[in-house]
């Protein structure tokens, strides 16, 4: 950030399922972020779009007012720089696009609905700036459990590489609800809750294989009530952790005990006192697989993630941001686990990078659909792994059951559709797993596709033998300029089949221009 | 004891019976022949419209809860009707006590001082004729006399109208006289001067009803008057609104306004002489209970007494004015923003000039750096300055946002207008929560600086009202205390209804934690008292009415706690009881400035907290109203407040001390110096006004000892 320009002040909305909230906050000069309005308020969006499948209007009407509130408040310290998100309550409204256009018209508000991988990484995201020590667990290695209502996000971090993302359907919601008619078939009930949740958890091959992991960190969809589930254990001290011996005591006192008598004990509403003997019992989990003798509890929303997000990017530009970092180190450990051909992989990365850089004015894609192409290539035969016939197609079925934090759903189905044509037949209409892409999302796989295939044509072999590639535009012509020291007869072929499909795209037939070199080493 | 043993009826004082005994006591000050006459007579005056207010609220309420059939007990053990009782026998003692002032003292004064006030019957010929065209020109036309026949019904009394009663001998038919009934206009002076002759010195006044008696005649032409006496009514006046119905709340008050008048009759004030046909007439028709009858000895409605004070002229008989002194901290400032933000500043008000808080609203409203003002408003006066710079704020382009208590009682009309006056001047006018009055009393500057976004708050305990600051003791603070600044934030986030209360970082506010913290700091008080350490709570408010405070207060007494209330008007706790309260001392101090502010100190181990408020210990404060509680935490204003509670605690010329029949007695002088606290305050904040100060810093408190103080100003 130019170091003339004073603190920046940004604002981030979160139009959640129980509430409307709002945070402004003003970034320093060392991105210190400090906040300055901090709003909750109230409003049953979920409640509507749950019991009916649309918001009503008078939600809507209500939303709008408040939200009026909000921009008054934005007014007030002049805060030009604003993210505004909704969450499953309007994603799932079968008129969210009716509410994203009222929100528009009556405050000017613009809303981005975003879907559930985005929404529980903004809460991952905030981390660095909202746990001091972060930089150091990730290095010690640490496990971060985001519990929300319906499932929980578990990432495992080693060395400091994300190394595992898993979305387990186990949330404290659903818990309650799968097991409420037991509920009253046992007296034990905690019980068949625990034994419920361990079956989950087993599962997960991390914990079976791995040294036990020294740090662990909750984070959740209930700030709320972690924020109380703190303050009941650590009183007074101000502490942004939780010892274990504290968490065990408080869990088997709770245990057995109403949600009215946990409301009233830790002061909560009831919809939260009704899951937190399922939260803490699913964190616990968790808890007793690690050889932590505390938690962290930072209290991150994804608001904080939303403020985070901002000041990185649009106070101080950086080029990549930490969640891009994360979605290619994971990609890779996907990759890895599939035992991909890692010098093929990084080859046709590589190489496409320089083709859609080069390509700009015929693609005219951005920053955003660059790195779905670079997660696709890392990708684009994992399938191998499963079979070699038509691995194309089993790579596509793996990008689509990977976790890839930040990447939404739409956005994972374009990088799934890219790795399933980069080789066999490019896109058709007919293949169900291209018609079901919204329609500006079929452009992006196409374009995509097209340069893909080219980078993979141009290590066909996998033995890398292109030592230097340039792309250069002669008049209209499009010259791929590569440098090589063997014989890529195989390549050139390939090259040739694979540029009928981008001229399709393109209107363009790229041409290759190939530079003999002799080295000692053939 | 156990802790539901401290709820027993026996321990507590009726709220109504404390409330008489507080005008008791501003009555007393009508009686004390050290203060000014002029003073006097205005004190008389208060204790007159109090007792009007507190009839049209208090009494109206017992009055619904009788006819309602509720018969449930108050924390005295009373039913409704065993209250209304008691009021009822006290009220009358006390307004023989006002009329007894009035004429055995008062008059008398007045008349020595060349201030007479004539009855019909002694005016000479001049004044006769001076009389006889004022009737004509200026009274005449606006009289509305009303007869009441089988075709014409008893009209309606307006409430505190005063009126004459008049009874006509009946022209025909087999009735022997008719009613009329004529109001004395509320619009012309009450009392009218007489133009003075050559053996009359001084000046001369005439009653409006006296002159209108005088002419009755000339109103009914014709029939014969049995006779006629002045009389007034009092309805209830306790405004309910159903505000989940109510769409607009500001329309909804304006028609509740225009209704207030017409309430069921609950006293009825009449000449002492009255006639006894024209008494039941009267009794009849406003269906009057005989307990409610007062019957007057002089003119009805004191309230006049208020003008007559405020006549030019006489400032002999008035207390020296007194200049309200410009903070000391703030002095000289050019930059009263920095001056805060180097350090707390603190001010007690009328002895420090409210101009410190007018000029710190004005400079934010001209400030290019300010960004927005946010500020409560419960009453507000005439022509408000701190109204006017808001508007200038909103003029210039800032983000004002104000929070106007439109259901401020009595005040609600004169608030409308404000509301509607503001948000033309492009204000953001927001008018509270649904069923909570506003009455925490903060503002909030955001002003964006060097540095960045850096927050002002003012926290007071009174009214941002210039009138009455010089009037009411109060105290207030400016701070740039992050927390605070955070805090106050989320106050009109709350206020606005945008967000729902947040976890406090440094205030606790009503309705939610208020109580539960003022609780918590008791029970700590008590726990230390309980371990053998040293336990002290000094608490100043205006009203104890709270029963689990009281109890807790009780119970913290009984563990060895050392408390010292200073509460100047209703006080339901009763001290002075065994096992119950007697660590408890209850002293009230009414004196030239009304005591209004709201401190609660609480030992604490020897670190001595200290919190300021804008709530009285009163279930509707602590349960119905926003309302905040503060810390101090800047040791230097800590030790000044402290000083104030003890500077107060040993007044000995304003203060009365409670007792545990529920009476309050003067306290004894035998061996102490006489010791008026407002006005060592007074003489305090000259004196630190005029004292060349090298630093800038306050001074401490120390800089003038008790025994420098001589009474009297």
């Amino acid at each position: 950030m130019n170091a003339s320009v004073k603190s920046q002040l940004a604002a981030a909305i979160e139009l959640g399922s129980h509430a409307l909230s709002m945070k402004i906050v003003e970034i320093g000069k060392n991105m210190e972020i400090k906040t300055l309005e901090s709003l909750r308020r109230p409003v049953d969006l979920g409640k509507d779009t749950f019991a009916t499948g649309w918001v009503s209007f008078e939600t809507l009407v209500e939303t709008c007012e408040i939200l009026k509130g909000f921009k008054k408040l934005m007014l007030d310290y002049n805060v030009k720089i604003y993210r505004a998100v909704a969450t499953t309550a309007v994603r799932e409204a079968r008129n969210r696009e009716y509410i994203v256009d009222q929100i528009k018209i009556k405050t000017g508000l613009d809303i981005d609905v975003i879907d559930n991988s985005t929404e529980r990484y903004f809460a991952y995201n905030a981390l660095r700036e909202h746990l001091p020590n972060y930089k150091d667990i990730r290095k010690e290695g640490c496990v971060i459990v985001d519990i929300g209502f319906g499932s929980s996000q578990v990432y495992i971090i080693n060395n400091d590489r994300l190394e595992e993302s898993l979305n387990i359907k186990l949330g404290p919601l659903r818990v309650r609800e799968i097991l409420s008619d037991l509920e009253g078939r046992t007296l034990n009930f905690p019980r068949v809750l625990e034994e419920f949740v361990e079956g989950k958890i087993d599962t997960v091959d991390y914990f079976k294989n791995q040294d036990a992991i020294k740090n662990i960190v909750l984070i959740g969809g209930d700030v709320k009530m972690i924020g109380k589930l703190n303050l009941r254990i650590n009183r007074d001290k101000k502490r942004n952790y939780i010892m274990k011996k504290d968490f065990d005591g408080l869990y088997q006192e709770m245990l057995y005990k109403s949600p009215q008598f946990i409301m009233k004990e830790l002061e909560l509403q009831l919809e939260s006192a009704e899951i937190l003997i399922p939260t803490m019992m699913i964190f616990k989990k968790f808890f007793d697989k690690t050889a932590a003798d505390k938690f962290y509890t930072p209290l991150v929303s994804i608001m904080d993630g939303l403020i985070v997000d901002i000041c990185r990017k649009r106070v101080y530009g950086e080029e990549r941001d930490e969640l891009e970092k994360d979605a290619l180190t994971l990609a890779r450990s996907i990759a890895a686990k599939f035992q991909y051909d890692k010098a093929h992989a990084e080859d046709v990365e590589e190489k496409s990078l320089i083709l859609f850089d080069e390509t700009r004015k015929l693609h005219g894609l951005g920053k955003r659909e660059r790195l779905l192409l670079q997660l696709a290539a890392i990708l684009h035969d994992s399938g191998k792994f499963i079979s070699l016939n038509e691995h194309y197609i089993q790579s596509y079925n793996i990008v689509l059951a990977s976790e890839i934090p930040g990447i939404i759903q739409e956005e994972q189905k374009i990088i799934a559709n890219v790795a399933r044509y980069h080789s066999g037949l490019g896109p058709e209409i007919s293949h169900p797993n291209f018609s079901s892409l919204e329609e500006p999302s079929k452009l992006i796989v196409a374009k995509l596709s097209a340069i893909i295939r080219i980078a993979d044509a141009l290590d066909r072999s996998h033995k890398q033998k292109i030592s230097e590639m340039k792309v250069e535009w002669e008049s209209s012509r499009l010259l791929i300029r590569v440098v090589t020291a063997r014989d890529i007869l195989l390549e050139e072929w390939t090259f040739d089949v694979k540029a009928e499909f981008f001229k399709t795209v393109f209107g363009v037939i790229p041409e290759i221009k190939i530079k003999k070199v002799m080295t000692n080493a053939q | 004891m156990r802790s539901e043993d401290y709820r027993n009826p026996e321990f507590y004082i009726n709220r109504e019976l404390s409330w008489l005994e507080f005008n008791d006591r501003v009555l007393d000050e009508a009686r004390d022949k050290s203060n000014p006459l002029f003073e006097r007579i205005k004190f008389l005056a208060i204790t007159s419209s109090n007792l009007d207010e507190f009839f049209m609220i208090r009494a109206a309420s017992l009055k619904d809860q009788v006819k309602a059939g509720y018969t449930k007990i108050d924390i005295s053990g009373l039913t409704p009707k065993q209250q209304l009782k008691q009021i009822s026998v006290r009220t009358h003692v006390m307004v023989d006590k006002q009329y007894n002032t009035l004429n055995r003292s008062l008059f008398p004064l007045l008349g020595k001082s060349g201030i007479k006030v004539l009855p019909g019957e002694e005016l000479d010929d001049s004044q006769k004729a001076f009389l006889q065209d004022y009737f004509s020109d200026m009274v005449y036309p606006v009289l509305t006399p009303m007869a009441v026949d089988s075709r014409r019904p008893f009209p309606l009394i307006l409430s505190k109208s005063l009126n004459i009663g008049i009874l006509l001998k009946h022209s025909d038919g087999d009735k022997e006289y008719m009613f009329a009934t004529v109001q004395v206009p509320a619009g012309l002076p009450r009392m009218i001067e007489l133009p003075g002759s050559a053996e009359k010195n001084g000046r001369y006044f005439i009653f409006l009803e006296e002159i209108i008696m005088m002419f009755l005649d000339t109103l009914f032409t014709g029939r014969e008057i049995l006779c006629a006496h002045p009389y007034r009514i009092t309805r209830n006046a306790d405004l309910t609104i159903d505000e989940e119905e109510a769409e607009d709340l500001l329309l909804e008050i304006e028609k509740s306004l225009k209704k207030r008048n017409w309430g069921a009759g609950i006293r009825l004030e009449i000449d002492h002489a009255v006639d006894d046909r024209l008494l039941n007439v009267l009794k009849n028709a406003l269906d009057i209970h005989k307990g409610d009858i007062y019957y007057i000895k002089g003119p009805i409605d004191l309230t006049f007494l208020m003008k007559l004070s405020s006549m030019e002229g006489y400032r002999h008989l008035k207390y020296k004015p007194y200049e309200p002194q410009y903070p000391q901290a703030l002095k000289g400032e050019e930059d009263i923003f920095g001056a805060i933000d180097r350090k707390d500043v603190f001010v007690h008000h009328p002895y420090d000039s409210f101009d410190a808080v007018v000029g710190f609203i004005e400079k934010a409203s001209r400030d290019p750096d300010v960004l927005a003002i946010k500020q409560t408003l419960y009453r507000v006066s005439g022509n408000s300055p701190i109204v006017r710079a808001l508007e200038q704020a909103a003029e210039s382009g800032k983000q004002v946002m104000v929070l106007l208590e439109v259901k401020a009682r009595f005040d609600e009309e004169r608030n409308i207008q404000w509301a509607k006056r503001l948000e033309q001047a492009g204000c953001h006018v927001i008018y509270g929560l649904v069923g909570l009055k506003t009455h925490c009393k903060i503002t909030l500057v955001v002003r964006r600086e060097e540095s960045g976004i850096k927050r002002y708050v003012h926290l007071g305990t009174g009214n941002y009202n210039d009138i009455t600051a010089t009037l009411y003791t109060d105290m207030g603070l400016f701070t740039t205390n992050e927390y605070i600044g955070a805090d106050a934030s989320a106050v009109f986030n709350m206020l606005s209804g945008y967000s729902e209360p947040p976890q406090w970082y440094k205030l606790e506010a009503a309705p939610v934690g208020l109580r539960k913290k003022l609780l918590s700091l008791i029970e700590n008080e008590r726990q230390n008292a309980l371990a053998g350490n040293k336990a002290v709570i000094m608490a100043k408010m205006n009203s104890l009415v709270d029963r689990e405070l009281i109890a807790a207060l009780y119970s913290a007494s009984a563990a060895g706690v050392q408390i010292k209330l200073i509460v100047r008007g209703i006080c339901c706790l009763r001290p002075g009881i065994k096992g119950v309260s007697e660590n408890i001392t209850v002293i009230s101090i009414v004196g030239r400035f009304l005591e209004h502010s709201r401190v609660n100190y609480f030992y604490n181990d020897g670190r001595e907290d200290i919190y300021l408020s804008s709530a009285d210990w009163m279930p509707r404060n602590l349960d119905a109203r926003v309302e905040l509680l503060f810390p101090v935490e800047d040791s230097g204003i800590k030790d000044r407040i402290i000083g104030v509670l003890e500077v107060e605690l040993a007044d000995t010329l304003k203060a009365r001390v409670l007792e545990q029949s529920g009476k309050y007695r003067k306290i004894d002088r035998r061996g102490k110096k006489s010791l008026d606290s407002q006005m060592y305050f007074c003489k305090l904040a000259v004196k630190e006004a005029k004292a060349e100060i090298a630093e800038a810093d306050f001074p401490k408190f120390e800089a003038l000892h008790l025994e420098d103080f001589e009474p009297g100003v």
